[in-house]
């Protein structure tokens, strides 16, 4: 019983989503995966995904502003830094660092994320099946 | 210890009381005074259960002991000398209040305990006030008026939190003086019409007030401050704490200094005494607020001695459930206060 | 029963057809000027080239919108009734609509000759622009509190418009609303039947109040949480100062302030009622029994617990089931989602919560098909 219900479950594999080449630094691509839709981002040269579901309220985040923010810092002190990094869900404003998908107010709240692989000049995802996350 | 009473309004019978404590130019303005004082925000309370000012410290003292008190911690009758137009006169009061209550309560009477009194709207004469108390045993907290032109977390009060915290001393808000003098009026929406209308409205001061003190990073540059709320229930914290944490989490960017959630700065940073509670229809409707708002190490036990028109003060605990008693009745208050509560005398 | 269908009918809904009525929809204007063909030529001077309103000086860093309901080619979310339609109504399964605006903040402006106008202008331009046209739009009779005579005889005017189902005002007063000063505009209400709305927003602007009663807070943060406060204000005095005895047929809105701070303010209130009867001799009974069938919040921003359930006990404190109504907030960024924010609540509570509260807070007026 348990190895059926095994081979039903979609196993994940590698997804081709863009050439390098159309996504340069500082883009992102908005794109339907086995089933979800998820945003790629190309971060100073680092290609990352992340699934366009705020896990707040469910906004698609990924259409969000990129930019920088204030970090951390002591009382009344503004520092400026992580520009390009910072993604802003377009709804309630929460910033998630693209290059780990967590929010900035609570490492434990993240969106999800998936592997990102660069092979000949292509972009792949690994994600599982419909029904996964 | 069993019983320790956070919040007791002692009071003077006359001016008189503590016009030996003021300097000679403000002992004429109080004596010539024929009667005019501190601003007043307009509301009299009318009940047929007014009880008589506190003004015989052997009284009040009878009277909390027969009920099981032990340490009774006394916050006085007068809040609203932080908005007082005059800075310098309000200094002075303070000033004479404290000696008043140090030598006729809390020296001779080892059941009270005293708070320093201060004038918040100037704050380099505030921490001078409490420069000057700070190693007096039997004094446990600074004491001010929630009543203010503006809100706490302004950085024109960090010198005071830092003399707060420099001396281990929790800082008690009281509620009182909304709409006197040059506060804002008791309600962000204006004057209210009656004294049981302005008193209902009263705990909005202490959300604005925690709200700013959180925002503005009061516990990140003070982590050693505590703050005592006075008379202002626990119902709303909830709804407050919940609304604010939401939306900081959609702001951060503005106050990057925040290294924690708000609710993580309340709950450890707060206290909250107990007289009076809201009411509340079920019966279990008490125990879950209390959980909600941490009561088993935030909420500490008050009478509002002589002011209890609102229902017996140990009833309202008696309703708690079991588990929060020993700690609401004393146990919170011990910690927070520490050795202060214990030792009566150098 | 789709839009466009029901644009054509013109029976009474049956509310069990209804998904959700939306109690906050800030519908804009695409420019002032929009107001011109309502407006005297003697007031036009005042209105071309902007308002040039009192302004409050807090504000979220974003754009203050959702930002992916921003129309590319004219950056307008909220100003084309089809646009709403189609990214909210359609989108959320909402069936019908309250417009309430973004000109609340008309309540602490100061000329009040200019507001009388503008006024009258701006619910004459929601009447044709958005109510008229569209059965799934109801519109708001915006009114400024600080006028009450003039604020009555508005309502007085449009109160028998079908497609009108709430009277509207700025949270931001001068005085509480339960002030006698204010009555006139309950007295045309409760003739008209329709309850009053109070909305979020002007706090600390123009003639207002500070928006806390310590005084001005510093950051947008602060200010936006501080609003419950501006409600609870209102809600004391309303219930203390008797107006309720006066005007027992009326209903009252807080809306975008906030839910479950009300389990405080009635228990505070009752609380010190039985101790200070005498001073409210015109109250009969316990503050807290006023309120039922009086008092109605809407969920918009809805509180967010660590764990949704504890919602729960403090909205049976407060009656949810009779007094809670459901809000988008469309198109603010603290938009709550119909979808996802309520996924705590029994659904027999959000059922009530939805369509039928809101149906008890506007009247069966809400459930006609207004257009003409």
């Amino acid at each position: 019983m348990a190895a059926a219900w095994q081979s039903r479950v979609p196993e994940p594999r590698l997804e081709y989503v863009a050439a390098v080449e159309d996504l340069p630094p500082g883009s992102r691509k908005i794109l339907r995966v086995r089933g979800r839709e998820i945003g790629v981002f190309n971060v100073d040269g680092r290609v990352y995904a992340l699934k366009n579901v705020c896990v707040h309220q469910g906004a698609r985040v990924c259409l969000g502003k990129v930019s920088g923010t204030t970090l951390p810092s002591h009382v009344y002190e503004f520092q400026y830094g992580h520009e390009g990094r910072i993604l802003r869900c377009p709804w309630h404003g929460w910033e998630y660092d693209v290059t780990t998908g967590q929010s900035l107010f609570d490492p434990a709240v993240r969106v999800v994320t998936y592997p990102v692989t660069i092979v000949n000049g292509g972009i792949y995802v690994r994600v599982g099946g419909a029904g996964t996350v | 210890m069993r019983i320790v009473d956070t919040d007791v309004h002692h009071s003077f019978a006359s001016w008189h009381a503590i016009v030996p404590y003021l300097p000679p130019a403000f002992q004429r303005r109080v004596i010539d005074g024929r009667g005019r004082g501190l601003a007043r925000h307009g509301f009299r309370k009318i009940s047929e259960f007014a009880a008589p000012l506190a003004t015989d410290p052997s009284t009040v003292a009878g009277a909390l002991t027969a009920r099981g008190v032990d340490r009774a911690i006394l916050n006085g009758s007068i809040h609203s000398l932080g908005v007082q137009p005059n800075m310098d006169f309000a200094a002075a009061i303070a000033r004479a209040i404290n000696c008043w209550t140090f030598e006729s309560w809390v020296r001779p009477h080892p059941l009270f305990r005293g708070s320093i009194l201060i004038a918040q709207q100037d704050p380099a004469a505030a921490v001078a006030e409490i420069e000057h108390w700070a190693a007096t045993p039997g004094m446990v907290q600074v004491l001010m008026c929630s009543a203010s032109e503006s809100p706490y977390g302004r950085r024109q009060y960090h010198p005071i939190y830092a003399a707060c915290e420099r001396h281990g001393l929790p800082l008690a808000l009281h509620l009182g003086g909304e709409g006197a003098g040059v506060s804002a009026p008791s309600t962000p929406v204006g004057h209210p019409s009656t004294y049981f209308e302005w008193y209902s409205a009263l705990p909005q001061a202490y959300m604005a007030h925690l709200t700013s003190m959180v925002s503005e990073g009061v516990f990140e540059r003070f982590p050693g401050l505590r703050v005592v709320l006075c008379e202002g229930g626990i119902a709303w914290l909830p709804h407050v704490v919940w609304r604010f944490e939401k939306n900081f989490k959609a702001v951060r960017a503005e106050t990057p200094w925040l290294s924690k959630l708000p609710s993580a700065y309340v709950w450890k940073h707060f206290r909250f005494t107990s007289y009076p509670l809201e009411e509340f229809r079920r019966e279990q409707d008490l125990g879950f607020l209390m959980r909600l708002v941490h009561g088993e190490t935030t909420v500490m036990f008050s009478t509002g001695y002589p002011d209890t028109e609102f229902g017996d003060p140990f009833a309202m605990v008696d309703s708690l459930p079991e588990r929060y008693r020993e700690a609401v009745l004393a146990g919170t208050a011990l910690t927070l206060y520490g050795g202060r509560l214990a030792v009566a005398r150098a | 029963m789709t839009v466009a269908e029901s644009r054509q009918s013109r029976t009474i809904r049956d509310r069990i057809t209804l998904n959700a009525i939306d109690t906050d929809i800030h519908q804009d204007l695409a420019s002032p000027n929009e107001l011109l063909p309502f407006l005297a030529a003697e007031w036009h001077p005042s209105v071309r080239g902007g308002l040039g309103f009192a302004a409050r000086g807090w504000h979220n860093s974003g754009s203050g919108l959702m930002e992916d309901s921003i129309r590319e080619e004219d950056g307008l979310c909220a100003a084309d009734p089809d646009w709403v339609v189609d990214k909210l109504m359609d989108r959320y399964r909402i069936d019908l609509g309250i417009l309430t605006g973004t000109m609340i903040g008309v309540g602490v402006q100061h000329s009040t000759r200019f507001l009388a106008a503008l006024t009258r202008a701006y619910n004459d331009w929601v009447l044709e622009r958005w109510v008229r046209p569209y059965d799934c739009f109801k519109g708001s009779i915006l009114v400024t509190a600080q006028d009450p005579a003039e604020a009555a005889r508005e309502i007085r005017r449009l109160g028998s418009e079908a497609g009108m189902v709430q009277v509207l005002m700025s949270s931001a007063a001068r005085m509480p609303y339960g002030n006698r000063f204010y009555w006139p505009i309950y007295a045309a209400a409760q003739e008209y039947d329709l309850p009053v709305g109070i909305h979020v927003g002007a706090e600390g602007t123009g003639i207002a109040n500070p928006p806390t009663s310590v005084g001005y807070p510093s950051t947008y943060l602060e200010f936006h949480s501080d609003h419950s406060q501006t409600m609870m204000g209102h809600c004391v005095s309303m219930l203390a100062d008797g107006v309720f005895e006066e005007y027992g047929d009326l209903r009252f809105g807080f809306i975008e302030g906030g839910i479950v701070w009300a389990p405080h303010i009635l228990g505070r209130m009752d609380r010190s009622y039985r101790a200070l009867k005498a001073e409210v001799p015109w109250l009969t009974r316990l503050p807290s029994e006023y309120f039922l069938g009086r008092l109605f919040w809407s969920t918009q921003p809805i509180e967010e617990p660590p764990d949704g359930s504890d919602l729960i006990p403090l909205l049976e404190m407060m009656h949810a089931d009779r007094t809670v109504i459901f809000a988008s907030d469309y198109p603010h960024w603290d938009f709550d989602n119909p979808h996802t924010a309520f996924r705590h609540f029994p659904p027999e509570l959000k059922r009530r919560v939805f369509v039928d509260n809101v149906i008890d807070y506007c009247g069966e007026r809400v459930l006609r098909h207004h257009r003409p």
